[in-house]
């Protein structure tokens, strides 16, 4: 983006610095899912960084010009999960990302939705450490 | 003469056994790795998925078969220990010192055995409802090459299972019957 102002030190640098803090780390509420009695809410991270510069005319000419970029990214950090059948604090489970790769944060993300369905449809019950131990030691 | 010929069934049955844990033990390591060759999406949910339905992670399941080999492989010479005693007509204390060391060292696998037959039918279970679930996969995050892999290994997977199954029920008779 190029903007051709007359005088444009003081401006680029508000600018900028206003951008920055606006976009910087602004977390965001995805799209709701639903399964069965819980709802999935996935938070997501935009990470915004500017860059500009300007310069003048030469000597005679009056026409100076400025230039700034901004690019991100936008990844999702946690997903909160709510229970509907569960009142209160205990109905609301938020799972943080570890890392910010997005294929990890997407495999993380797929995996708590997984464990939804697989609750709704009937998990098969947990090993138990002692059948476990027999296993191991047969 | 019925011992003998209970003991030679037994030893038989510990070949075989031995044999199907191999055989079984390499497509769980072949699973192993094409879970590893998953892209990094689909690596975490495969093998949680596996954990999850079968109460036991792949390299669990490898430490498991790993050790029913060898229990096999104990229980064999075992064995062999009494049918060579038998053999020598006439000599009781050689038959009924082989016949303790039979036992103690099956005491493991036959204690064992109901959990082990329990889990190994959870597995092929598994196995058998696993193309359904890998074809529910989007393509997105497993390519066709990948889940073409996971889905023609499982057949084998599923007899083997199932095999193995059948031995160790066979086993813990004939166990219950000469010790």
């Amino acid at each position: 983006m190029v903007i051709y102002v007359e005088d444009s030190n003081a401006t680029i640098s508000e600018v900028l610095a206003n951008l920055q803090s606006i976009f910087s780390g602004v977390e965001s509420l995805g799209k709701a899912v639903e399964f069965g009695d819980k709802v999935a809410i996935p938070i997501y991270q935009f990470n915004f960084g500017t860059g500009g510069g300007g310069g003048g005319g030469r000597e005679g000419r009056t026409n100076n010009a400025i230039g700034f970029g901004l690019g991100g990214t936008i990844g999702p950090v946690a997903v909160v999960i709510l229970s509907k059948d569960t009142p209160g604090a205990e109905g609301i489970k938020i799972h943080e990302f570890k890392g910010n790769k997005l294929g990890e944060a997407l495999a993380e993300l797929i995996l708590r939705l997984w464990e939804m369905v697989e609750s709704q449809m009937g998990k098969r019950e947990k090993l138990s450490p002692e059948k476990k131990e027999k296993l191991m030691n047969i | 003469m019925q011992q003998k010929e209970e003991i030679e069934s037994l030893l038989k049955t510990c070949e075989t056994a031995k044999d199907s844990v191999d055989a079984f033990l390499r497509s769980i390591n072949d699973f192993i790795a094409v879970v590893e060759e998953l892209p990094a999406v689909a690596r975490p949910l495969v093998r949680r998925d596996l954990e999850s339905n079968t109460g036991m992670s792949a390299d669990e399941w490898k430490a498991f078969l790993e050790r029913l080999g060898t229990r096999y492989s104990s229980i064999y010479d075992a064995a062999r220990r009494v049918a060579d005693a038998l053999a020598k007509e006439g000599n009781d204390v050689e038959v009924a010192a082989g016949t303790e060391a039979l036992k103690e060292v099956s005491t493991p696998l036959i204690e064992g055995a109901e959990t082990a037959i329990e889990e190994l039918e959870t597995m092929a279970s598994y196995m058998e409802g696993l193309p359904g679930k890998i074809n529910m996969v989007p393509d997105a995050f497993l390519n066709a090459e990948a889940r073409d892999e996971l889905i023609t290994s499982v057949p084998g997977r599923v007899e083997r299972a199932r095999a193995l199954k059948e031995l160790l029920e066979k086993t813990k008779g004939e166990l219950s019957v000469v010790t």
